[in-house]
């Protein structure tokens, strides 16, 4: 009888996560459709469409460029970054075995940060600007793994203190860039690019990280039930026969590449990798292999919608960290005190 | 013989004081080890070298006739499961995640469990009696199932010997013998065991063989009832310790004399 109802409770966990895949799955094509059709030159959803299946009379000029030149690089880029945030915040919180962290609180958005401020010194290209990301994430995430292996303390409040260092020293970096760059072209748009911003992408630039960022969640998704087997500790995780050093370079080479990726073409956005993870597991529970999707699909709708009303609420467009900011801090207060028994 | 140790020591880098100093012993399938020594006595030490966690500094460790060192860790944990001192995960997984990762060492790196592989976590819920527990969080349990939950863990793992880091510490005197109760059963299936204890009336309840961190990490390996004595077990404890016939239980029982 145990054995019957225990066995129909965990397959009907199974079938709720994929539920509440499709659900936020459709959810985020509805919110893609919407944020086709408003803003300043509104449409209505059959045009829209229309534009994108290639049915619509050519002389709607209009409808063509504010759709495919505009609005549609714009969402796929707010959804593969808020997919690719999402995902590295999860990993990173797995294989650190630290639901505290993300790419943001571990210094590497601000060392990719600065490898991307220090390309557009340079005056490099799309491509350049993600490798130098890319190089400034590692760089960062590296030397925030340091100061605990330096310490001997391998505590979570460690790690995070770590990590705070380092993004606070790479924010220095990242401001000595600023007053050196040239004031009338450079430092203007390396501090725009900084608060993070959809709003100048480009198909060139969609098309230069969709390579690298399709790539690495592929990796993370095959690594997703090795990541939980890490997250149980080292020394279980080694003897489980797990390589625990390969898995763990390979996530954060992984979940690095899709920060910097982000970061190489939208600038910081922060708290999509601290607080999407935390929702998913009330949604579909701990196991990564559930997990990571629903992250990538939740963090993908999150920065679609934050997106999209920050284009349209305000006359005049407004950086999307500030909206993130103001609704993930006080959302992951709200997820410290409900979790706080765990975390302790 | 599943294990073959022959004359291992350990001191940790860069330090003199050898935690391990020539230690040998065997043991055969279904075979129990007890391990016996005071704190820091390099007990643990000893079971991460059986793990194949940390190197010996000298001599050998044979695991079915290979030398562990030569053995990559996935083929180690094939053949050795571990259960070591309690934990607390970050992650709330459930019972059934959770049991289901003792499944790693038989997956390839990119891969995930299979039905089969939840099958054999159902059928050894199912023996261990836990099935109750599937679906809750593995943080959330008490000592006992919880120990009885890592247990299953290392079961899934399929190994031919399993290491215990000290099974019955916090945990509360029913669930003690439980644990111990099932250590002989698991033993009597053909489980190598080799275990740690503070205990040793732990050790004489298992019988077995017994081992004894006697001196600056010598080893003195032998049958149970030869190797606990009064005198040794003062020796290592430095506190009046009895071993007195009990007649209502028909066997040996270790007694502190008084405090």
């Amino acid at each position: 009888m145990i054995i019957q109802s225990e066995r129909e409770l965990e397959h009907k966990h199974k079938r709720q996560a994929r539920l509440i895949n499709i659900a936020l799955l459709i959810l985020l094509f509805t919110t893609a459709l919407i944020a086709l059709c408003i803003g300043k030159y509104p449409l209505k959803p059959l045009s829209a469409l229309a534009v994108l299946f290639g049915k619509a009379n050519l002389h709607d000029v209009m409808d063509y460029h504010v759709v495919l030149g505009l609005r549609l690089p714009r969402i796929i880029a707010s959804i593969i970054c808020g997919a690719a945030l999402a995902s590295s915040g999860t990993a990173y919180q797995g294989i650190f075995k630290n639901p505290l962290v993300s790419s943001e609180f571990l210094g590497v958005s601000q060392g990719a940060c600065v490898g991307a401020a220090i390309a557009i010194l340079l005056s490099a290209s799309a491509a350049q600007i993600q490798l130098f990301a890319f190089l400034g994430g590692l760089l960062a995430v590296g030397l925030t793994l340091l100061i605990p292996a330096l310490m001997r303390n391998n505590s979570n409040l460690m790690l995070v203190l770590s990590g705070i260092i380092i993004g606070g020293a790479m924010s220095s970096v990242l401001g000595f860039i600023k007053y050196i760059a040239d004031p009338e072209t450079e430092l203007a748009a390396i501090t725009y690019w900084q608060m993070g911003s959809f709003s100048y992408i480009t198909s060139d630039q969609l098309a230069s990280v969709l390579l690298p960022m399709g790539l690495a969640s592929l990796c993370l998704f095959g690594l997703s039930w090795r990541i939980d087997i890490l997250s149980l500790g080292e020394s279980e995780a080694q003897t489980l026969g797990t390589n625990v050093p390969l898995v763990r370079i390979f996530t954060i080479i992984c979940a690095t590449l899709l920060t910097a990726s982000s970061v190489s073409i939208a600038g910081t956005i922060s708290w999509v990798g601290l607080i999407i993870p935390h929702f998913g597991r009330i949604l579909v529970g701990t196991g990564n292999t559930r997990l990571l999707p629903t992250a990538c699909l939740g963090g993908a709708l999150f920065l679609l919608t934050v997106d999209t009303v920050t284009r349209t609420a305000t006359a005049a467009e407004m950086p999307i960290s500030i909206l993130t900011g103001l609704i993930g801090a006080p959302l992951y207060a709200w997820l410290l005190y409900k979790r706080r028994m765990i975390i302790n | 013989m599943i294990y073959e140790v022959n004359n291992i020591s350990f001191a940790y880098p860069n330090t003199e004081k050898l935690i391990l100093n020539e230690v040998s012993f065997s043991l055969a399938r279904g075979e129990i080890l007890s391990i016996l020594g005071p704190n820091g006595a390099g007990k643990s030490t000893l079971l991460n070298c059986l793990a194949g966690l940390v190197k010996p500094t000298h001599g050998e460790i044979l695991l079915d006739g290979k030398d562990i060192s030569d053995l990559p860790g996935k083929n180690i944990a094939q053949k050795i499961g571990y259960v070591q001192q309690a934990h607390t995960p970050a992650f709330s997984y459930s019972v059934f995640e959770f049991v289901l990762m003792g499944r790693a060492p038989k997956i390839s790196f990119f891969g995930r469990p299979q039905k089969k592989d939840e099958e054999l976590v159902w059928q050894t819920l199912e023996i261990m009696k836990i099935t109750h527990l599937a679906n809750r969080p593995y943080t959330q349990l008490s000592g006992g199932e919880r120990q009885q939950c890592v247990i299953a863990h290392v079961l899934v793992q399929e190994p031919q010997a399993i290491l215990f880091d000290e099974p019955t510490a916090s945990l509360d005197y029913g669930n003690q013998a439980r644990i111990l109760r099932l250590i002989k059963r698991l033993s009597a299936q053909g489980y190598a065991i080799i275990m740690t204890t503070h205990n040793p009336d732990h050790a004489m309840l298992l019988g077995g063989k017994t081992a004894l961190f006697a001196q600056a990490g010598k080893l003195s390996c032998g049958k149970t009832s030869e190797i606990i004595t009064e005198e040794s077990l003062q020796k290592i404890y430095h506190t009046d310790v009895r071993l007195l016939y009990v007649d209502a239980l028909q066997r040996q029982a270790c007694l502190h004399a008084k405090l």
